[in-house]
């Protein structure tokens, strides 16, 4: 049976017999290889799914919202953000059922390491599993001189119009209120110079380290072209060296930065090691 | 071209703690550059930006009169950024006023006619104007008999004391007041603003009324007015909505398409049933 | 109105003319996307300029604006100043009709009978208007008017390699020396019918008003707005949203910056109370405003179908779909892939 077609049985099973009352999915949109979310409460709208090339949207990201019992339709990034969720008591595991496949659309990404779910109750497809990361383009960057390391987020963030769509897609910053919005004090002025858009976006990096997983949801939402994976991905990368860990595919372990071991490294640290 | 969103530079003459719990302050607050007093001119109603340079902006009620010239009162409750900072303001500082803004009590509407004033609470603001405003000797006859039902949970939480003490004995208007339980001294009403209301006006069809308060308050009040004979064209009341220009640009206080700001905060009770409920 | 036909070598000699008095400001292309900056004085833009990213709103209502400046001084008043008025003179060269169209509906905000905004205004006095007719449509454009002249102090249509100029304001006519062209006959002019125009039926009809009108507490809002994420995107680029907020900042200025009715602390008061409270009442908005308070108020849809809604919103919520929808109760826009 083609995975589509695994989806939509098993979509209306959890529908038809009550299990769940909404199956979070994609349907097609209305610009040429674009998807878009939906949500299936009828039987009959679960022939609305589609898993091709534009379903990559992060889902993981609606279900915060959701008071409903819901089953969402995965693929690797997406399950590992509810890994996360759930580890940090924003979800339970009970609230959702996870249909889980491998990335239909990874045309955008095509250096993903983890294109096939890593949690499901249900699984549509069988996938490659993990590759590791060579951070190629982290470590290209790293070998700038400091100064055109602030030039390239400088101007990077020069673009940036603050719309937050990149925070509003990330299932990380899933914060009733945003440090951007908070007034009591004010962290961060409102205005695109470039001094509050720094702040923001380093901000936003320091408070999603350990806990981004890499999907790029928040790249694709920004409408400016902010380059904003190299960033998370250097976060990644030094989550990875420092703590040993790379979050998102266990619910055994904890988050790097919600523990605290004596070893830690320290090298995050101004005068650190 | 004037700039819009230059203030007034207002020196802080004079602060009353108004309630024991100490959240509610008044600012009498004089025009460091006389010319200033002359242009702002006010009617009873409107509202203004008031600021802190550093701090920001936020809308009052004016409390004071027109005919108080050369001082602008407001009553401020502490709720956040600006009221914060405001509440630390001493005698002597100065601040920002932006104004004044938004339409007014319906004067016109209101000449000739008897006026029920309602109030709960510190919302009391622009309604102390409106009466100070008919009580103005050069005022009074333009207006017919003035009742006031003003209510608070309790004594300490009646604004503007002095006064309303002095108005208790004044011919010119009947005053109720009223707190929502018993307590100790007290010589007035006890009970909820639409009971008294209810005891204590007498039904008329030539009257307007002029509703401020909790949103609680109002919805009780307003069957009452109407069982009292008053058609929601003769209601009317201030609104308030999250506001930052002050003059229908900013987009953000709309009530469907009536900006708060620039076509209200007064509106009838006739004109608030044609907008959508998102208030 | 009369119509000059002008070589590609006319215009650039006009266009230098120009920039001799005014900054010509022009659509540039950086990787791929277009946006308006300094003319270089010798490109056009070519085939695959269709409009710029950025809506043309933010050269006369910058995303950030400093209105005053203070300087608090111990122990006296403070020194409060009016930010200093623009004074450039600029030309926009380029801009599309719709875009154009959409200062007019700015204008309509900003320079109201009571209310005038001087920094605005400024900046609309000292600009001049020269608008590019289209050649054909996005696939996300839904404009209904591609000829339209409004906002526009010239127009200009682009046929092969040849450009029919059309000055419609007074400004406008001042600033074209139109003896010094031709005047273009009407097989010129016919040639103008050959430019695509949308296959979209008006989607901001009257009957979309009247019916906005009736489904103020319908659920439909609940369910259009469910994968909508509330960001700024929709807003922040179109060119008609004008919504900012106010705020100080520590260098001692008075701030005006973009805001938008999707961000949830948009209307939240200090007590708490928010009468817009979740997503469903902030697409409401967005959508009554445009289509129904905007017209009750100015008589016009605050939407000039630019498309760049459509085209950057992050979820693909298509704002054609969502007044289909309204419109035919369910009914869904189809893809046109
Ligand atoms: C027409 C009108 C008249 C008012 N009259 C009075 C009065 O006489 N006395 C009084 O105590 N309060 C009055 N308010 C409410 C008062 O404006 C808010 O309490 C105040 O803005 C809170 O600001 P903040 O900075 O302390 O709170 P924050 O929550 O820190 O607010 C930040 C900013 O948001 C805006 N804002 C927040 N809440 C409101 C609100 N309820 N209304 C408008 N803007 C808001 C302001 O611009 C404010 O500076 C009135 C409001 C309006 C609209
Ligand atoms: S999505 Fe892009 S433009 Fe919007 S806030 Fe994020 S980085 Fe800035
Ligand atoms: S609503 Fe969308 S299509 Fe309409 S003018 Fe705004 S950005 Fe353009
Ligand atoms: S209310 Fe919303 S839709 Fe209307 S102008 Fe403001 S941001 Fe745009
Ligand atoms: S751009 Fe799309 S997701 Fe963002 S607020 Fe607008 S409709 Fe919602
Ligand atoms: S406060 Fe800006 S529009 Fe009303």
């Amino acid at each position: 049976m083609i995975v589509l077609e695994k989806i939509k049985e098993k979509a209306k099973e959890l529908l038809a017999e009550n299990k769940v009352e909404v199956v979070l999915g994609f349907t097609r949109g209305t610009l040429p290889g674009k998807c878009t979310p939906y949500f299936a409460r009828k039987v009959d709208e679960v022939e609305n799914f589609v898993w091709e090339e534009g379903c990559n949207h992060n889902l993981a990201n609606y279900l915060t919202k959701l008071s409903q019992k819901a089953a969402i339709i995965v693929k690797g990034c997406d399950s590992r953000s509810i890994i996360n969720l759930i580890k940090e008591n924003q979800i339970t595991r009970e609230q959702v059922y996870i249909i889980g496949g491998t990335c239909p659309s990874t045309g955008e990404c095509p250096d993903c390491q983890h294109q096939e779910a890593v949690i499901a109750d249900y699984k549509i497809s069988e996938g490659e599993g993990a590759i590791e990361d060579s951070f190629q383009d982290v470590l290209e960057f790293e070998k700038l001189s400091p100064e055109a390391r602030k030039e390239y987020f400088y101007k990077e963030a020069s673009k940036c119009i603050r719309c937050y769509a990149c925070r509003n897609a990330c299932p990380a910053c899933y914060c009733k209120e945003c440090f951007v919005e908070e007034n009591l004090p004010s962290w961060v002025g409102k205005t695109t110079g470039i001094g509050d858009n720094i702040i923001f976006h380093l901000t936003r990096a320091m408070h999603v380290a350990g806990r981004c997983i890499d999907c790029g949801a928040c790249v694709r939402a920004c409408p400016m072209g902010v380059n904003l994976s190299l960033l998370n991905r250097k976060m990644l990368k030094d989550v990875q060296e420092m703590f040993k860990n790379v979050s998102g595919l266990s619910l055994d372990t904890e988050l790097a930065l919600n523990e605290y071991k004596q070893d830690d490294s320290q090298k995050f640290l101004i005068g650190g090691e | 071209m004037q700039n819009l969103y230059l203030p007034y530079q207002m020196r802080i003459e004079k602060i009353v703690e108004e309630s024991p719990e100490k959240d509610l302050k008044t600012f009498e607050l004089s025009f460091l550059d006389s010319q200033d007093a002359v242009d702002c001119k006010y009617l009873p109603g409107q509202f203004a930006e008031v600021s802190i340079l550093g701090i920001g902006e936020a809308p009052f009620g004016i409390a004071s009169a027109p005919c108080e010239t050369g001082l602008v009162r407001f009553s401020v409750k502490k709720a956040g950024l600006f009221t914060e900072n405001l509440h630390q303001a001493e005698v002597g500082d100065i601040i920002g006023l932006r104004g004044p803004l938004g339409n007014s009590w319906p004067l016109e509407k209101l000449k000739g006619k008897d006026i029920v004033i309602i109030g709960g609470g510190f919302a009391f603001t622009t309604l102390r104007s409106m009466i100070r405003f008919i009580i103005e000797p050069k005022n009074r006859k333009d207006f017919g008999q003035v009742d006031i039902v003003y209510g608070n949970r309790n004594p300490g939480q009646m604004l503007y004391k002095e006064e309303l003490e002095e108005w208790l004995t004044r011919k010119d208007l009947n005053l109720h007041l009223t707190i929502d339980k018993p307590a100790e001294g007290w010589q007035n009403y006890v009970g909820f603003v639409p009971q008294i209301t209810e005891q204590v006006i007498k039904p008329s069809h030539n009257a307007v009324s002029l509703v401020c308060g909790p949103p609680i308050m109002i919805k009780y009040t307003l069957p009452v007015l109407e069982k009292l004979g008053l058609n929601p064209e003769r209601i009317y009341t201030s609104l308030e909505m999250k506001m930052k220009c002050g003059i229908g640009m900013c987009g953000r206080c709309n009530i469907g398409s009536k900006y708060v700001c620039k076509d209200g905060p007064v509106f009838s009770v006739a004109e608030l049933e044609k907008l959508p409920s998102e208030y | 109105m009369a119509k000059y036909l002008l070589t590609k070598k006319d215009l650039l000699i006009w266009l230098k003319k120009l920039q001799q008095e005014y900054e010509v400001l022009a659509p540039v292309k950086e990787k791929k996307v277009y946006n308006f900056g300094h003319w270089d004085g010798k490109s056009l833009p070519d085939k695959s300029y269709q409009n710029t990213l950025k809506p043309p709103k933010d050269l006369f209502f910058p995303q950030h604006e400093i209105l005053l400046k203070y300087k608090k001084v111990k122990g006296q008043r403070p020194i409060i100043k009016a930010a200093d008025l623009p004074e450039e003179k600029r030309v926009i060269f380029g801009i599309r009709p719709c875009d154009a169209k959409s200062l007019s509906l700015l204008d309509k905000v900003f320079l109201g009978e009571e209310y005038q905004d001087p920094f605005y205004q400024a900046r609309r006095l000292n600009t001049l208007i020269i608008s590019l007719v289209c050649r054909e449509p996005k696939e996300s454009c839904f404009c209904t008017q591609p000829f339209s002249v409004e906002g526009s102090d010239i127009v200009l249509f682009e046929l092969n390699d040849k450009y029919l100029v059309e000055p419609i304001s007074e400004k406008g006519k001042n600033c074209f020396p139109s003896a010094s062209y031709c005047e273009a006959d009407f097989h010129i002019i016919d040639k103008i019918k050959e430019i695509k125009i949308n296959t979209y039926e008006e989607i901001a009809s009257a009957d979309l008003t009247e019916k906005l009108d009736l489904i103020f507490d319908s659920p439909i809002w609940k369910e259009l707005q469910e994968k909508c994420i509330n960001c700024g995107v929709c807003s922040f680029l179109c060119p008609t949203c004008h919504c900012f907020d106010i705020t100080d900042n520590q260098q001692g200025s008075k701030v005006r910056n973009w805001d938008s009715c999707m961000f949830s602390g948009f209307t939240k008061q200090a007590s708490g109370h928010n009468p817009r409270p979740s997503g469903t009442e902030r697409l409401r908005q967005r959508v009554m405003h445009k289509f129904k308070y905007f017209p009750d108020k100015y008589g016009v849809v605050a939407c000039v179908g630019c498309g760049r809604c459509v085209e950057k919103c992050p979820v693909n919520l298509d704002i054609r779909q969502v007044l289909l929808q309204i419109k035919n109760g369910g009914e869904k826009l189809e893809c046109r892939m």
